[in-house]
């Protein structure tokens, strides 16, 4: 086992940064990754944090972590998921380690935080220590004294030393992996703008941090390459992407955003993002509940702007009646779930696959809308920006999936250009003479889109069924018949616009793998491990649910075996009919976290012995 | 007739022409017209006018306008109005809906509707029984009476929707009959003006499942005895010979008396005393008098207008400048 500065010496390493929730984890972690970020890294976050916001101080249950996985240039040689190295800020944080963590990481804590009271309060004793002690990959680093020490000095108040140590951390880190202390500190001062008045102890503590790791890397001298981009690339996570996405998709719709919302973990960072940008041209309205909220952006979209809402699960609940009126109204909206454990308030801040069935199927009538996935935080921007696309096209709510996995996580995004980006327009005339609110464009089967307001465009929408054209109240047979087919027909004919599933493999493997979602990350690493191990295994990732694409059924035939491996009980595979299909298999987990490819990996082993032993 | 203006319009610029489905009888009868008269009176353009409606009988109203419409979900008109509000500063926008629709399903929004302050203008066809679904008590549905639901009485209490909307926050609270068109009238004309959320109970006669309801104040013979009309102009005089007047304790506490039981100065001083609709705790005694022994109030209840309303307050800064999006997308700036 390597020697944790060993570790941070490689051009590629994950790093876990663990303590309690009250300890600053989760803002060292988000600093850092930027950092490196700024420094020219890959870089991958996975946020883990509980949903209490003050859990009882140094309980397992309170242990936040953050998980970077970062390399240069080069591609990642493995998947990230499993820490090389692991920061312990308390005993709790320890305690909670996986066994293939306990197995396979360095594992360096502060031993000045694991003293009796704080091994009480993670219900271990100093046996338990003496046992750590005593494993070869664990070390120790008097961290909080060495930081209490030099802050005192300067005459900082014991709270202001206490809040700061996570700083202290971050400048110690930040000397290892050669970030230069200005950088540090001009992010520490846009961070903490609203804080000011804890601006010189956090400032203290970073310097602290710097000499201290300057003084543990003259002991054992290790060196950090250090290599820079000139892309214009940085750290996003899916949050902040979709953010960024909708005030984009706006742009190239040249509409103004409409985005209302209700808090609900793990979607409000999208609302404070947007509110905090108060950009020009776009309104961000809180609503008093998730149906208001969905239900201010439908009118908003009546009115000619750009509509959207974030939310989760159970908030997506409570908008179902309202996505109905949208179908029937035939407005465009963009909602995004950002899909968390549940039934119920299960995990808010753990992550999940299990919203697909609500998303596809969770409405009154019959009543199709258009799903996409985002596969990766930086794909949340892209995802966005097509589900605008194809709301506007086809007059429709669309729904994007994204998870905590991707809201919390963050990643490297090659910042694209908006100006190159295509606009966004409606295909059918928006003409008015012989206006007709229900005429449908025949190349996209949908309505045009006219605000309320625009002079000579005067119509009524409403929930109730209507006939084709003049959008007129009907409840005659053939009206209902017509419309709904067309409502159908319009969603299923985007299909063509959203393009074919590209598969990665060989079209005959013997194994294929279908996953969608936040997953793409470890089951392709888990797939190009198999490749290398001589097993004939493909991947294909799925970004639309509805329509599906026009080329899955044939991958689907042609693959000897499927195994669909999601993040719920089944429901994609339950979704493409694998029940009744004998070449189909399920591969499910409902942990609250991702996949770890390892664990992917070991499966498609099982899927091949399990194969052979039937073929024997 | 020469300050007629040529492209002024008539009640009818503001019907389309969809045949009217409510019951031959009905009380929404006469505020669809009252309504168009008013839109005729105040020269809105109609495509500056948006109707939103919840779900019930008075939601039907929308379809029959030729002004932009949108008749969404049960309870939920004022949330779709808020977005297009939000949205669309520039439109009259309108929310039709029932006592059922808005008080009971819709209340949570109704409240806040009220709270926000924009200038939206709410209409509720207080008909107090669910007409849609047939007969069941509504929110409103005065205690004891027999409905589908309640076969033995209503047996909870009313809800006041004029007094939840003030405590709520509304800054213009009004109430008219749907008999008194003129009167109906000049309601909808001032909760136009209003700069801010306008709240109108209009009662009405479900001619099917609660008729009779409101007979005693829409009847030409009764209802001087049983209205009084607020105007800041008078006192609170009422009653078929101007004999009677409504007078408050100092703990606002109303009573009724005639001038036969007053001295001469003590009736003088009372109906000297003009009502004062921008007191919202007199505002809040006015909407509850019981109809038992008090007469009810009908007009401008309430009015505050000093409240600030949210588009004063707008949250995003308006420019017509496009704001630098690559460098937001950069992360160089806003951070």
């Amino acid at each position: 086992m390597k020697h944790w500065l060993q570790v941070l010496a490689q051009k590629e390493f994950t790093l876990k940064l663990s303590g309690d929730s009250g300890d600053g984890i989760q803002l060292l972690g988000k600093l850092l990754a930027e950092l490196l970020a700024n420094q020219g890294w890959d870089i991958r976050t996975q946020a883990d944090f509980p949903a209490e916001i003050r859990a009882p101080r140094g309980s397992v249950r309170g242990v936040s972590s953050y998980l970077i996985h970062a390399h240069q240039h080069h591609a990642p040689t493995h998947s990230g998921d499993h820490p090389d190295l692991i920061l312990a800020i308390n005993p709790a944080a320890v305690r909670k380690l996986k066994n293939i963590e306990w197995e396979q990481s360095c594992i360096l804590y502060d031993e000045n935080s694991f003293d009796a009271k704080s091994l009480k309060r993670a219900e271990l004793d100093g046996n338990w220590l003496t046992a750590l002690n005593a494993r070869a990959n664990v070390d120790s680093l008097n961290l909080s004294e060495v930081h209490k020490t030099a802050l005192q000095k300067q005459g900082f108040l014991p709270k202001d030393i206490e809040r700061s140590r996570n700083l202290f951390v971050l400048g110690l880190l930040g000397y290892l992996l050669a970030i230069p202390i200005e950088q540090s500190e001009h992010l520490i001062q846009q961070r903490t703008i609203d804080k000011p008045e804890l601006l010189p102890a956090n400032l203290a503590a970073l310097q602290a941090g710097y000499s201290h790791g300057r003084m543990l890397q003259d002991k054992n001298p290790s060196q950090v390459s250090k290599e820079t981009q000139a892309e214009t690339q940085r750290l996003v996570n899916g949050n902040e992407a979709i953010a960024l996405a909708l005030l984009t998709a706006a742009r190239l719709a040249d509409r103004p955003l409409f985005y209302s919302s209700y808090p609900i973990t793990p979607a409000t960072d999208i609302l404070h993002e947007l509110a905090k940008l108060r950009c020009p041209s776009s309104h961000v309205h809180q609503a008093e509940d998730e149906i208001a909220a969905i239900g201010a952006a439908i009118g908003a979209a009546f009115g000619g702007h750009l509509a959207a809402c974030a939310t989760s699960g159970p908030g997506l609940s409570l908008k179902s009646e309202f996505l109905g009126l949208a179908v029937m109204a035939e407005l465009p909206l963009v909602i995004i779930d950002v899909q968390r454990a549940g039934p119920s308030t299960g995990m808010p801040t753990k992550t999940s696959q299990s919203d697909l069935n609500q998303a596809l199927f969770g409405r009154h009538g019959d009543s199709p809308l258009p799903v996409l996935a985002c596969s990766s935080p930086a794909d949340c921007f892209s995802t966005v920006i097509k589900a605008t696309r194809i709301a506007i096209d086809a007059m429709t709510p669309v729904i994007v999936l994204s998870d905590a996995t991707l809201a919390f996580g963050s990643e490297n995004w090659r910042v694209p250009r908006w100006s190159s980006l295509a606009k966004i327009n409606q295909h059918n005339s928006t003409a008015l003479t012989g206006f007709q609110p229900y005429a449908r464009d025949p190349s996209t089967g949908s309505r045009p889109w006219i605000a309320a307001g625009t002079e000579g465009g005067i119509h009524c929408l409403g929930g109730l069924e209507k006939e084709p054209i003049s959008g007129r109240v009907s409840s005659l047979p053939e009206d209902h018949r017509q419309m709904s087919h067309q409502r159908r027909q319009k969603i299923e004919h985007l299909s063509h616009l959203l393009g074919e599933d590209a598969l990665f493999g060989p079209l005959s493997a013997d194994l294929m793998i279908l996953s969608w979602g936040s997953t793409l990350h470890a089951v392709r690493s888990a797939v190009i491990e198999s490749q290398s191990q001589g097993y004939s295994v493909s991947h294909l990732h799925l970004q639309q649910l509805m329509p599906l694409a026009s080329n899955l059924g044939e991958f689907l035939h042609s693959a000897h075996k499927v195994l669909v491996a999601e993040l719920n009980d089944g429901q994609l595979y339950h979704y493409l009919g694998g029940d009744r299909l004998a070449h189909m298999a399920s591969y499910t987990e409902q942990t609250g976290l991702g996949f770890a490819s390892e664990s992917v990996v070991a499966e498609i082993k099982r899927q091949f012995a399990k194969e052979s032993s039937c073929q024997t | 007739m020469s300050n007629v203006r040529m492209d002024a319009k008539g009640f009818r610029d503001y019907l389309n022409q969809e045949k009217v489905r409510w019951c031959p009888g009905c009380g929404n009868h006469g505020i669809l017209r009252t309504m168009t008269k008013a839109f005729a009176d105040l020269d809105l353009n109609p495509s500056k006018v948006a109707v939103i409606s919840g779900i019930g009988c008075s939601s039907r109203l929308p379809y029959y306008l030729n002004t932009y419409g949108f008749h969404t979900l049960h309870g939920r008109a004022p949330t779709v109005a808020t977005g297009l509000k939000l949205a669309r500063p520039d439109l009259s926008v309108w929310v039709v809906t029932g006592d059922g629709d808005c008080l009971a399903i819709g209340g949570n929004h109704f409240i806040h509707l009220a709270r926000r302050n924009l200038d939206i203008n709410v209409v509720i066809f207080n008909n107090a029984i669910y007409g849609l679904t047939k007969g069941q008590a509504s929110p409103t549905t005065a205690a004891h009476t027999i409905t589908k639901s309640t076969p033995y009485g209503v047996e909870e209490p009313t809800l006041n929707p004029l007094s939840l909307a003030i405590s709520a926050g509304a800054s213009f609270v009004a109430r008219t009959i749907d008999t008194h068109l003129d009167h109906m009238q000049e309601v909808f004309r001032a909760a136009y003006q209003h700069p801010g959320t306008s709240i109108i109970e209009v009662l009405v006669n479900c001619i099917i499942f609660n008729d009779g309801v409101y007979d005693d104040l829409e009847n030409q013979a009764t209802f001087p005895d049983t209205v009084i009309a607020l105007s800041s102009e008078r006192g609170l005089i009422f009653g078929k010979d101007s004999n009677r007047a409504l007078c408050f304790d100092p703990y606002l506490n109303a009573s009724a008396c005639t001038q036969a039981e007053c001295d001469p100065t003590e009736w003088q001083a009372m109906i000297q005393q003009h009502y004062d609709s921008s007191q919202k705790q007199w505002a809040l005694a006015m909407s509850t008098l019981d109809p038992e022994h008090l007469p009810t109030a009908i007009g401008v209840l309430y009015q505050n207008k000093n409240a600030v309303h949210s588009s004063h307050i707008n949250h995003q800064p308006q420019s017509e400048e496009p704001f630098d999006l690559q460098a937001l997308l950069n992360g160089q700036s806003k951070s």
